[in-house]
C-alpha cells in the first residue's frame, strides 16, 4: 500500500469502508481510557469514528494535525452493534502552505439505519 | 424542551495510561501520543493527548447536564485549538447562546488555556411511537 499524500485525495470520491462490531473487549478498554465514566453516546461515536478513519486510511503521512471535527448523533451505539462506516473525501484546499483535507464519515448499523455522521478536517503533512 | 443556561462543568485529568488505552480503542498508534522519546523530538517536546480523548471532558459535561435521550441526539462542531499534555486537568463546559433554541458555546480548558472550542446543538429527541391504549 502506498502512503496517502495530499494530492491523492479527490473531492467527492469514496476512500473506503469499514465494518466493526462493538464487543465486550473493546468496551472494556473504556475503563482505562476514560476512568470513572461509562462512555456517553457521543464519546463512543467519536472514538468509533476515529477508529474507522484510522482503519480505512491506515497508511497516512506522519505529522498530520487534526484541526476540526463535527459529529451528528442519530442513535446511540450499543454493545453488539455492527457499525458500517464509509469514508469519503469532501474537500481539499491548499492555502498559505497548509494542506487541508476535509473527510466525511457516515456510520450505519447492520440494517442500514443511521448511527452518526462525522466530518474531520486534517492538516495533511505532505 | 427546558434547557439549562450552562452545562455542568466536569473535570478529567489526563494520564499516560489513558493515552495508551485510547490509542488501542481507536487504533491510533501515532508516536506523538505514545512515545516520549519521539515526542521529545517534536515541537511539543513531550507526548500530547489525542484531541478526541481530551474531548471526553466535554462529553462528561454533556452527560452530567442532559438526560440520556437528549445526550444521544445532538450535533457538535469543535476545533482543537491547543495541545493537551499528560498530567493536565481538563474542564469541560459551555453556555447557552441566547435566542438560538438550543445551541451552546462549548469548550474544554486546561487551566486558563482553551484547548477545544466550538458549538453544541441540542435537538429534541425523536418521538417514539406510543404504546397502544389498552385501557378501554
Amino acid at each position: 500500500m502506498t502512503t496517502m499524500t495530499f494530492t491523492d485525495f479527490v473531492p467527492g470520491k469514496t476512500i473506503g469502508h469499514d465494518r466493526f462490531t462493538v464487543d465486550a473487549p473493546w468496551l472494556a478498554g473504556w475503563a482505562t481510557a476514560v476512568p470513572g465514566a461509562a462512555p456517553a453516546p457521543g464519546a463512543m461515536a467519536m472514538a468509533l469514528a476515529m477508529r474507522s478513519y484510522l482503519s480505512i486510511l491506515c497508511d497516512r503521512t506522519p505529522g498530520n494535525i487534526h484541526a476540526h471535527q463535527t459529529l451528528s448523533l442519530r442513535r446511540p451505539v450499543v454493545a453488539g452493534d455492527t457499525v458500517v462506516s464509509t469514508l469519503a473525501c469532501e474537500h481539499v484546499e491548499l492555502r498559505n502552505g497548509r494542506r487541508r483535507v476535509v473527510l466525511a464519515l457516515t456510520a450505519a448499523d447492520a440494517a442500514g439505519a443511521a448511527l452518526y455522521q462525522a466530518q474531520m478536517t486534517i492538516l495533511w503533512a505532505r | 424542551m427546558n434547557l439549562p443556561a450552562a452545562l455542568v462543568e466536569t473535570t478529567l485529568q489526563v494520564a499516560r495510561p489513558m493515552l495508551v488505552a485510547y490509542g488501542e480503542l481507536t487504533g491510533d498508534s501515532n508516536p506523538i501520543h505514545l512515545d516520549p522519546a519521539f515526542a521529545a523530538t517534536t515541537a511539543y517536546g513531550r507526548c500530547i493527548a489525542h484531541g478526541t480523548l481530551s474531548l471526553n471532558a466535554l462529553w462528561q459535561s454533556i452527560g452530567a447536564t442532559f438526560d440520556a435521550a437528549t445526550a444521544a441526539c445532538l450535533d457538535l462542531d469543535i476545533r482543537f485549538t491547543a495541545p493537551v499534555f499528560v498530567g493536565e486537568v481538563l474542564t469541560g463546559g459551555g453556555t447557552l447562546l441566547p435566542g438560538t433554541g438550543g445551541r451552546y458555546d462549548v469548550w474544554v480548558r486546561a487551566g486558563d488555556r482553551t484547548v477545544i472550542a466550538g458549538e453544541l446543538d441540542v435537538r429534541p429527541p425523536p418521538l417514539t411511537p406510543s404504546a397502544p391504549d389498552t385501557s378501554s
